[in-house]
């Protein structure tokens, strides 16, 4: 059924529950970070920028132990890294019309218009 | 470059990995794609034209309760754990020279395989509860009223008029007991669906009246007619539960986003749960033990990968 076993230093079953860890104590993070700093303060964009950092850091956790990146990555990082970029690049393209729109900054707008 | 330098180039050729870690990996970057996509055209409409006036849909308003995503999260993350430790367990079982020793990991690795399934059935359980509720309340793509124009309008009137019947004049044990409202918001369905029998009242009002004036999108508020006033509580703030349609500005977009990114992530999971199925029907027949080392890595390895989406997907839809 296996292919081939290779000896490779995986992560240690501490390694894992402390993963575990990590990743529920970020879940309820963003649950906070939702409820004092969107509901409470109002700061939806601090909000969301906390969020979404969270989010970040939980998918690097999950890749590097979890999928064993941390380990493998010497020699997947040819197949990886070019993706990564794209999809970067993707979310900033379609990102450019909505920072480009005018009700993205309102208050620029309104000269505009008072000139004419 | 030498011709020996070339020879001991070709001889390095290819990853030191095996053909199935290496098929997988490029089977998950396609996805990271595929992913990226639908995230990526999620975030240009809701980005693209909501304005201050005409907000993109919150939470809320479609039925979406953050705790119930959070639940979700981590009943996935606790799927991911248990398929490292399966994995973790047969790996150890590879090693061990003591033979009930090798037995007991086995075993455990089964069960951590069986905690995994289970795990994945509970969020397809979950997601399948909040689906049902937007069915039940219409939030589905194309059949939300954003009183766009006239046409929307008039559906909108029609629509609600049906509901109100259904609710003041029920016409069997069904509809009485899916219908039925708290007193004091039948006592406004009544006034509000003789109004709209006799013609008196306008689409966007009916919204209001379904809402509470504070509530609705600044884009559907009318310019008031003589009399019309301020409604503190809608029929909605009287009885959350009753069913009424109101206006969600872009809430088809919203649908149309929410059930391509989650359906698709529904039947990646689903995937999943069909090979950790084979592989519990293996165990079954004796057949499951240190050489799928590499299977459940695999198998663990898109498991994982299906997590990631799901930590993206919950802050993107719940929270943010």
């Amino acid at each position: 059924m296996s292919e081939q076993h290779e000896e490779h230093a995986g992560p240690s079953f501490q390694a894992y529950m402390g993963v575990f860890y990590a990743l529920c104590v970020c879940t309820a993070l963003s649950f906070v970070v939702n409820y004092f700093v969107d509901h409470v303060m109002g700061q939806k964009l601090m909000s969301a920028s906390i969020i979404m950092a969270v989010a970040v850091v939980k998918a690097t956790l999950v890749a590097g132990i979890f999928m064993h990146l941390k380990f493998d990555w010497g020699k997947l990082y040819c197949i990886i890294l070019p993706v990564c970029v794209v999809t970067v690049m993707m979310v900033i393209i379609l990102s450019i019309d909505a920072t480009l729109a005018w009700h993205a900054s309102p208050e620029s707008a309104v000269p505009m218009i008072q000139q004419k | 470059m030498s011709h020996e330098a070339a020879d001991q180039s070709k001889a390095h050729m290819g990853l030191p990995l095996p053909n199935g870690k290496l098929a997988l990996w490029l089977f998950l970057v396609t996805e990271i794609t595929f992913f990226t996509a639908l995230i990526g055209v999620y975030m240009l409409l809701r980005n693209g034209q909501p304005t201050a006036a005409t907000p993109w849909p919150d939470p809320k308003t479609v039925h979406l309760v953050e705790w119930i995503g959070a639940l979700n999260t981590f009943v996935l993350i606790c799927s991911s754990l248990t398929v490292v430790l399966c994995h973790w367990c047969l790996h150890e079982a590879g090693k061990a020279t003591d033979p009930a020793e090798q037995a007991g990991l086995k075993s455990k690795a089964v069960m951590y395989l069986g905690i995994t399934l289970a795990l994945g059935l509970v969020f397809l359980g979950v997601k399948a509860v909040e689906y049902k509720a937007k069915f039940d309340h219409q939030i589905l793509p194309g059949r939300i009223f954003e009183l766009k124009n006239e046409a929307d309008n008039y559906r909108y009137l029609v629509h609600v008029r049906g509901q109100l019947e259904k609710i003041v004049k029920p016409k069997d044990d069904y509809e009485k007991k899916h219908y039925a409202v708290k007193d004091e918001a039948l006592a406004k369905c009544k006034e509000l669906l003789k109004k709209i029998e006799d013609g008196e009242v306008s689409a966007k009002r009916v919204n209001e009246t379904i809402v509470g004036t504070k509530k609705v999108a600044k884009c559907d508020t009318p310019v008031r007619r003589e009399g019309e006033s301020d409604i503190d509580k809608g029929i909605l703030d009287l009885d959350p539960d009753a069913h009424l349609a109101f206006s969600i500005p872009y809430g088809n977009l919203w649908a149309s986003c929410y059930f391509a990114m989650t359906g698709f992530h529904a039947i990646h999971v689903l995937g999943g749960l069909v090979v950790f199925g084979v592989y519990l029907v293996l165990a079954l027949l004796g057949r499951f033990g240190p050489d799928c080392e590499l299977d459940i890595e695999l198998t663990g390895l898109y498991w994982h990968f299906v997590d990631i989406v799901w930590i993206f997907l919950f802050p993107l839809l719940y929270l943010v």
